[in-house]
């Protein structure tokens, strides 16, 4: 089931909770359909915030890339709902002559609860606008993450006036009891899959940084772990990390695992950006925590007799943990594409075919393209002459966004049924 | 961006609290100023006003129910008096008490109900007054009383 259709069925329920939701036999249609639209923007807004909650379930069923992505599609959804309520309501409410702007002031200081949503449209509006593609790319990461904080701030400070303004959700009614019970089970999914177990996990596990080795674009970094075999880490999967330090504790970075024994983690960590920077510069002995561990790009998702590994970057570590978990019957060949000088990475990569190659007795082939490669060089033919017949194989693809887009459409030009093709892709 | 951060959370906290603090204006000054009006409003006719009673008016609140004092040469409305709306819920009664009087002063001097404006926060009340007014009026121009 591709993302996109996900979105769509998550769209299609939500409508379908708002008709549930929205009063019957209401007096006009325009107020109707102004509270309907804005009980399906609601719901798609308390949608988006439980996708992005990390609930187990959701997790281990739908893997968060493709929750995310859902996310990617019910939160705009959100906004242009929310957006088409506000008008409506302007151009119901406004009595014979009035202006929209005289008829938006009366509405928001002559009715109560009014102006605390109206300033979360304001929020969801400006959260929108940094989402934006062209708006993210121009904008630091972590504004653009302090800015998400605000949706949660936005559906609190909406929520007063869609119980207490206007009939929709009238006291004592079941309709009301449903709504108030959505948003506490949200605020529990958040503050229990993102706070509480995290925190737990970090307590149990006390990560401390051992060592950091840097050469090339990517930086090897190894961690102690207490009572490491409880996490039930699989290979493929990755970890959000944090630098318990000051002015770093409040930001966490996924790194996807190369691999774990004798109580510590090995991690690949692209070398670029001030993160990276700070853990290099981090003594060993410092505090971490983490959350995770993620992903559902692991071995056990492969049922055909071939594997074929497809990655870039700091995306073959993951890789490698598919290739360490796969049974050993199952015959695996790697395709690296390495733009910059990688040679941890590389070497990691020999080192995990040939642990491979001496525990199963079968070769491990690879292919290493060294250099910058073009979406325009990433073609159906360009896979097939690395990895003859790749149709008939599950399929790992993991690298930076672009890399991972363009293989995915060779891939489904090259005839692979979709369920064969597992990828991640890391929300950084 | 982490120096920022107490200042855009002080900020934030700030102006949350302050939106939820806010309290509107409340409606009863302008609907006692827009009462006198309805004394005004008497003087023009020269023929026995008549009283006509509107049905009253489901609304999702509740009913509402209209008795206007009708100018039969004109067909305008002397004064008007909901004798009948919401006042279930607290806040409907807070809000309906001064709702109703500024509805009463707009329907002064009016022949048909259309153009009395909702009142902001009573859409409800707005809606079954109009409704209420408009039976009311229909009911004197044909002399019928109900």
């Amino acid at each position: 089931m591709s993302p996109r259709f996900s979105g769509l069925a998550v769209l299609g329920a939500g409508l379908v909770a708002a008709v549930a939701l929205a009063e019957p036999g209401a007096t006009r249609p325009a107020d109707a359909l102004a509270r309907l639209v804005a009980l399906w923007g609601a719901v798609m807004a308390l949608a988006a915030v439980a996708l992005a909650a990390r609930v187990p379930l959701v997790e281990r069923r739908l893997g968060q890339t493709h929750a995310l992505a859902i996310h990617r599609v019910v939160g705009p959804a959100a906004a242009v709902l929310v957006t088409a309520h506000v008008g409506l309501v302007l151009l119901t409410y406004r009595s014979d002559g009035q202006d929209l702007l005289s008829t938006g002031l009366e509405l928001l200081l002559g009715t109560q609860w009014m102006l605390p949503a109206t300033a979360g449209f304001v929020a969801i509006l400006a959260l929108s606008a940094s989402s934006w593609h062209r708006v993210r790319a121009r904008m630091r990461y972590e504004t653009w993450w302090a800015a998400h904080l605000y949706m949660y701030l936005a559906v609190a400070l909406a929520f007063a006036h869609e119980i207490f303004v206007g009939p929709a959700l009238p006291a004592g009614s079941v309709r009301r009891g449903a709504w108030v019970a959505a948003h506490l089970a949200v605020l529990a999914a958040v503050l229990g899959f993102r706070v509480v177990a995290p925190l737990m996990r970090s307590l149990r596990h006390r990560p401390r940084l051992v060592d950091v080795t840097a050469d090339g674009a990517t930086l090897v970094v190894t961690v102690s772990v207490v009572d490491l075999d409880a996490l039930a880490l699989q290979g493929g999967q990755f970890m959000y990390w944090r630098i318990l330090a000051r002015g770093l504790w409040w930001q966490a970075h996924p790194y996807s695992v190369l691999d774990a024994s004798d109580g510590c983690l090995r991690l690949a960590v692209r070398a670029t950006g001030d993160y990276a920077a700070a853990l290099g510069r981090s003594a060993p002995g410092t505090r971490l925590a983490f959350e995770g561990p993620y992903g559902v790009m692991t071995a056990a998702r492969a049922v055909r007799p071939g594997i074929t590994l497809i990655g870039a970057g700091a995306g073959l570590a993951p890789l490698l943990g598919v290739a360490r978990d796969a049974p050993g019957d199952r015959d695996i060949r790697i395709i690296a594409a390495v733009r910059d000088r990688d040679p941890l990475l590389e070497d990691e990569l020999a080192r995990g075919a040939a642990e491979r190659e001496h525990r199963t007795g079968r070769a491990v082939p690879r292919h290493v393209a060294r250099g910058p490669l073009s979406p325009s060089d990433l073609t159906a033919a360009w896979i097939e002459k690395h990895a003859p017949g790749v149709a008939d194989d599950d399929i790992y693809v993991c690298g930076p966004p672009g890399f991972t887009r363009a293989v995915l459409d060779a891939l489904t030009t090259a005839g692979v049924p979709p369920q064969h093709i597992h990828t991640e892709v890391f929300a950084t | 961006m982490i120096a920022r951060a107490p200042f855009v959370l002080a900020a934030t906290m700030a102006g949350t609290v302050a939106v939820f603090a806010y309290q509107p204006p409340d409606i009863a000054t302008a609907g006692t100023e827009l009462g006198a009006a309805t004394v005004a409003g008497q003087d023009a006719p020269a023929t026995a006003p008549v009283e006509v009673l509107g049905p009253p008016v489901d609304t999702d609140y509740g009913p509402v129910a209209v008795t206007a004092v009708v100018d039969p040469s004109t067909g305008r409305v002397v004064r008007a008096r909901a004798t009948m709306y919401p006042t279930e819920l607290p806040k409907s009664a807070r809000i309906n008490r001064t709702a109703v009087l500024t509805l009463e002063a707009a329907a002064v001097g009016r022949s048909t109900a259309d153009g009395i404006a909702t009142v902001s926060g009573a859409t409800y009340t707005s809606e079954g007054f109009r409704g209420s007014l408009a039976a009311a009026l229909a009911s004197a121009r044909t002399g019928s009383t109900p």
